[in-house]
């Protein structure tokens, strides 16, 4: 392992991947270090938008994306107990007009297999257990393996670690309380995902389902195969498992939903899981920036929308591409503490400008998709003028208007 | 019966982990429970304990005693 880098980025996600790869490309030393051993799964809905695509080329594997990934999304969708509804998805800008679904053992591998291609120094499964120094000059302990361990010193950490567990904010000592923690409060919300084989969904078409108290959403990936991912309330949860005692929450789920939603029965009744179901949370949707020089968040750990837009992955790549452009800008590996500050700020800038109406959208959507009393007249509406959830769609980020590579 | 014991049930029974391995020091990704079935085992303990886990689902829980006390902090003094 190399004991010194210009940036250590923890977490070989999509975000963490893309962002070793145009740091590295740009001249830095990179340090990547990811949980997992790969392949892995991750609970996720597996879209990537159409505005992935121009920054997978920009990354070098966007045919090698399109050549793995499931058929082009032409096509949206919405279900709730009884309607199963269906209108075009909105056209991105060319060359790509569609989204396609990748599982996530396929898309990160190849993104990981880039990032070691532009030299970047990975190691997994590994972990980073403390964080000291200041910008320019972080000594981080790392964990390699079951009993291995290594120090590294770093000039910037990127914090690429996904939503789910404390990045390295909370490994720096005596580090001041983060004012963002306020903003990403845990929510009630926990995430669950499976995949089917044999189902009957339709390649190209990309459903959301609104539940009592959830929402979800499924799409036929690579391989024929089916990603079913979902959200649930804690209440709800709760409830679910007591009519299913004894058995894993997402199997409960999944009996739940197929008694309560009449698409997802149809699209499963010949279904096969493959694996069991995967669970985690809770939800953090929202932004959460941080604000300690020298560390920054990408991805997930930067923020997230409500994942019934199915927009985490790229997101992911976007904000990986507009935090690395500003790190090169202001030359950030050299640690002067204000080209870190003047770099947090045009990055938090850039973030909200191609994010927060996403976030608000997205928040809004899945409050209807949750909340009976919102989706049963918005369901009416839908069945009406099916337009509408086209013009939904756009919305939510599937329709680039802007080029952003 | 301890806390510990009881969690010892629950890993033996659920996660097929032989009891032997499931000292207080044991890291549980090491006994196969990563981030990805974490969750599961919080939702069983709060069966199991009849407690309610927290807002804030721990994500800093390494080793088989930080669950006991994890669930000890749970239980009613």
């Amino acid at each position: 392992m190399n004991t010194r880098a210009d940036a250590l980025i923890i977490g070989g996600g999509p975000a963490g991947t893309s962002t070793a790869v145009w740091l590295a490309e740009a001249g830095w030393r990179v340090t990547l270090v990811e949980q997992h051993r790969f392949p892995r799964q991750k609970v996720c809905g597996e879209c990537l938008g159409a505005g992935s695509f121009p920054l997978l080329d920009a990354l070098g594997v966007g045919s090698e994306v399109r050549q793995a990934a499931g058929a082009p999304l032409t096509r949206v969708g919405w279900m709730d107990a009884t309607r199963r509804l269906t209108a075009r998805m909105p056209q991105s800008l060319a060359p790509y007009a569609y989204g396609h679904a990748l599982g996530r053992d396929v898309f990160d591998s190849i993104l990981l297999a880039r990032a070691q291609y532009a030299g970047v120094d990975i190691h997994q499964p590994a972990r980073v257990v403390s964080v000291n120094g200041e910008p320019g000059d972080f000594h981080c302990d790392i964990t390699i393996g079951p009993r291995s361990t290594a120090g590294l010193s770093a000039a910037v950490i990127i914090d690429a670690h996904g939503s789910w567990e404390h990045g390295p904010r909370r490994l720096v000592a005596n580090a001041p309380r983060d004012p963002t923690e306020r903003v990403a409060q845990a929510s009630d919300l926990f995430g669950f995902k499976a995949s089917f084989c044999n189902t009957s969904l339709s390649p190209g078409w990309l459903p959301v389902f609104a539940l009592n108290g959830g929402y979800g959403g499924m799409v036929v990936a690579n391989a024929g195969r089916t990603t079913l991912a979902l959200c649930m309330r804690r209440d709800t949860l709760r409830r679910v498992r007591m009519r299913y005692p004894g058995v894993a929450a997402g199997v409960a789920l999944e009996h739940h939903l197929r008694t309560s939603c009449q698409g997802v029965r149809e699209a499963l009744q010949n279904g096969q899981r493959q694996g069991a179901w995967l669970s985690i949370g809770p939800l953090q949707t929202g932004t959460r920036l941080t604000d300690t020089p020298g560390i920054y968040r990408v991805g997930n750990a930067a923020g997230e929308a409500h994942p019934l837009v199915g927009e985490g992955m790229t997101m992911a790549l976007q904000s990986a591409r507009a935090l690395t452009r500003h790190l090169i800008e202001y030359a950030a590996r050299k640690g002067d503490v204000r080209q870190h500050q003047a770099a947090a700020r045009a990055y938090a800038h850039s973030w909200r400008q191609l994010f927060s109406s996403r976030l608000r959208v997205a928040g809004c959507y899945a409050q209807i998709a949750m909340q009976p009393a919102l989706s049963e007249p918005v369901g009416k509406l839908l069945n009406h003028w099916p337009g509408l959830l086209t013009a939904a769609a756009a919305f939510a980020g599937k329709a680039r208007r802007k080029e952003f590579a | 019966m301890t806390t510990l014991e009881r969690l010892q049930d629950i890993l033996v029974k659920d996660y097929h982990v032989a009891r032997e391995r499931l000292s207080p020091d044991a890291v549980l990704t090491d006994l196969g429970i990563d981030s990805l079935s974490s969750l599961e085992l919080m939702f069983k303990i709060e069966d199991a304990f009849q407690v309610s886990i927290a807002e804030d689902t721990p994500t800093n829980l390494v080793t088989v005693a930080d669950v006991v006390n994890y669930i000890d902090n749970l239980l009613p003094r």
